[in-house]
Parts: C-alpha cells; structure tokens; sequence
C-alpha cells in the first residue's frame, strides 16, 4: 500500500517534475537477482549488471552479465543438476512503454553461457561448456532523478549444458528477479521539460 | 616487470580505443535514429542478433538444437534485402553425443507487398512485412561423445535454405523478425552409430546421397545503423 501510494504521489507529481527519460540516456547497475532453476528444483543468487542507452523514444539496446553466485541456494536434488559456475552474457534490444519517468519494458537478448559442471568419481576432470542462451526480460523503472532511478524487473534464462557425462543435457532454465537502485546519465541535450 | 607491463597496458589501450569507437557508433546511431527519413528503401544497413531453434535434424535420435548468432542487412531496394548472418548451434544426440554447427552465410529477401498502398503511411506505425527469403551458407558441424571427447568427428559442408519470415517493425528504425527456413546441407554427413547394450559410440562420414537438413526458425532483432546510398 505504502508502495502504491508513493507510485501514485511520484505520478502525479509527476505533471510538474523535469522529465528525466529521453533518447540518450545511459544507465547501468549491478544487483543480486534470486533465481530459481525451475528444471532442477534449485534456488541460487546471480550476480546481474546491466548497460542500457536509449536509442530513440521507444528502443534501446541492452547488455546484461549474470554471474553465479556458488554456496547460496537450496539444492533439492545433487549437485550434478546444478552448474558449479555459471556466466552468462547477453546483448539484445528493448522496448519502452509508459509515460515520462515511469516506463515498462520488454527485452530479448541473445547471448551465451559459460558453464563449469561438478567432477565426479567416474569423471574428475571438471568440465567447461559454452552454449547459446536467449534472456527474456520483463520490467518497470521509476526515473527519479538526472542520476537515478529505480528498477524491478524478472528475468527468463534458457540454455542448456550439452557435454554432460553421466547423463542428458543440464537445463539451466531459470526465472530470477532483479531490483535495485541504478545510475544514469543523458548523453545528449536535454530537449524537453515540463 | 617493466618489459611484461608495457604490452599489457599497450593492449588495454588497444581495448579501450574498440570499446570507445564501438560506443561511439552507438551514440552516433542514436543521433541519425532523430532524423526522420524512409528507411525501408535502398541503402540501408541495419545491424541484428539472432536466436534460433533447429527441429527435425537429419541425425538419428539428434533432438532440437538451439542457436545464437548476429547479423547485417544491407537493402538493395524497396522490395529486396539481403541478410549476411553467424550461427552458433547446439543440438543433443540423445543422451550419448552432442551435436555443434556452426553456420556462415548470406540470403535475399523479397518482400512480395513492398508497393502496396499499406506501407505508404508517413506516420509510423505497427507493421507487418512478409518476406520470402534464400540463400546460401558454409558449415562446419561436429559430433562429440559426451563421455569421452577423444570420440570426435567434423566436417565442413556447404547448405542451401529457403523459407519464409515476417518483419514486425516496431520504430522507423527497429524490427523484430521471425523467420522460417528448411537447410539442406550438400556434401559429406556424419553419422553416429550407438550400440545400446554395448555402450559404444561410433561417428563416421558419408558422402551426400540424401538431402538431409533440418528447420531453423530464427527469431532477431535488427536496427539500422546507416544508409549507404540513396536519399
């Protein structure tokens, strides 16, 4: 409710505020994102950064990092369902709905995964894997200021780790959420304010 | 230590001067997307990335595969483009092998409602542009166990793929396209062999008397950049 109530009072302030959102923005943050590898039953923490500019009014092109974070988590099955270190980097494009600082937006980035899985007994020797991935990414961001902003946003990660020894592929389909606080500045002369 | 650092920090410099003129490109692309001019016509060049999904693979037991890749168009007319792409593919042969392709070629694009009175709006818009694409491409593919990576076979080929795509133009500048292609590779297959009760892997290479291939659908993004000639 206190959360609402603040969205409602930013908005409707809003009228009268400096519209920080325009084409040139650039904006970056880096925040824990909790995820769940939905296809092995496994929670863990990804490290995500993020580096976005504002190509025109409704696109921008995006790149993200995720980087997992080992020994947070809760493991339902062994160890062998889960990567022993995961990075993930993508670069893709996205689109921008909503109204001066509060904008909604949608991505698709492509990108690759680099993946460590466990050695076992019958296979000692660590294995490294990279492999196409694809990021889908829904969210919200509140610009509050030249420098700032706030941002939710839940993530979609596919990929799988084709050399697996002992058995199929290892999905490392995932479904994680970010938020934070991030940083941006505009890059070009400011053409409009209210 | 002097003698191991200057290379490294002559490197970085080399690093950050691509990333600045990288970033510069960028910039500059934001600056040209302001100008409003028709960029469905001859001259364009539009950067893209692209995913793809690989069904119905000629390998026996090879299930779908997915991809990764980029991208240029560069446009020849209202009705014609050319797309100039990278894939990168992986595929799982059951549970005893996997499958990597990697995928270099260029295709033309015909749009066969380019002068219809629908794209004639000067007010941007949604819109749909059906296209019918071929073209062709090299490959390099490999089999790999996934219990012993000594077993291990390769091959360069040559492919051919048509289908057909639509472009889902989101700005003047943006599109995102989906896109439908059967490829029939010409040359050489490989062909892995697995016994079962034995447990035993065998890859082997054949020359082409079938036209095996498979499906690719490919989903990209693309913006353009510049346009090369025409007004």
């Amino acid at each position: 409710m206190l959360l609402l109530a603040l969205m409602t009072s930013l908005c409707s302030f809003g009228q009268s505020r400096p519209i920080h959102y325009q084409a040139g923005l650039l904006k970056a943050s880096a925040t824990i994102a909790p995820t769940n590898f939905y296809m092995a039953y496994s929670t863990s923490a990804m490290l995500n950064g993020y580096l976005e500019y504002i190509v025109e009014d409704k696109i921008s092109i995006r790149g993200d990092i995720f980087q997992y974070i080992p020994g947070v988590g809760r493991f339902v099955f062994n160890h062998l369902n889960m990567p022993q270190n995961y990075t993930a980097i993508y670069a893709g494009f996205g689109y921008q709905l909503g109204k001066k600082n509060w904008k909604h937006t949608l991505h698709i980035q492509p990108g690759i995964t680099y993946t460590q899985i466990g050695a076992t007994i019958a296979y000692p020797t660590p294995r490294y894997s990279v492999n196409p991935s694809i990021n889908l990414k829904a969210g919200t961001c509140l610009y509050v200021s030249p420098y700032f902003h706030f941002f939710a946003e839940i993530n979609w990660n596919n990929s799988s780790i084709r050399n697996n020894p002992e058995s199929s592929s290892i999905s490392t389909a995932q479904v994680g959420i970010s938020a934070g606080l991030g940083f941006n500045i505009q890059t070009r002369r400011k053409l409009n304010r209210n | 230590m002097v003698e191991i650092l200057i290379p490294l920090i002559c490197r970085f410099n080399c690093c950050m001067k691509t990333v600045s003129l990288l970033f510069l490109v960028f910039l500059t692309t934001g600056v040209l997307a302001q100008k409003p001019e028709k960029s469905a016509t001859g001259g364009m060049l539009s950067l893209g990335l692209r995913s793809s999904l690989s069904l119905f693979n000629e390998e026996t037991n090879e299930m779908s595969g997915k991809g990764v890749g980029g991208q240029f168009r560069l446009r020849f007319a209202e009705d014609l483009n050319s797309e100039w792409f990278f894939d990168y593919l992986t595929s799982d042969i059951l549970n005893y092998a996997f499958r990597t392709d990697y995928h270099i070629g260029w295709s033309v694009m015909y749009y066969p409602l380019a002068y219809q009175a629908y794209y004639k709006s000067k007010e941007h818009k949604l819109t749909l542009r059906p296209y019918i694409i071929a073209g062709h491409c090299f490959d390099y593919t490999s089999i790999q166990s996934k219990t012993n990576k000594d077993i291990f076979a390769d091959r360069w080929s040559s492919a051919i793929q048509a289908g057909i795509g639509n472009h889902f133009e989101l700005g003047p500048r943006f599109d995102l396209s989906l896109s439908g292609q059967y490829m029939v590779h010409l040359g050489k297959h490989l062909h892995s062999d697995y016994n079962f009760s034995t447990q035993t892997l065998v890859l082997s290479e054949e020359k082409g008397q079938d036209l095996a291939g498979h499906l690719l659908l490919t989903l990209s993004l693309n913006y353009k950049i510049a346009r090369l000639w025409g007004k």
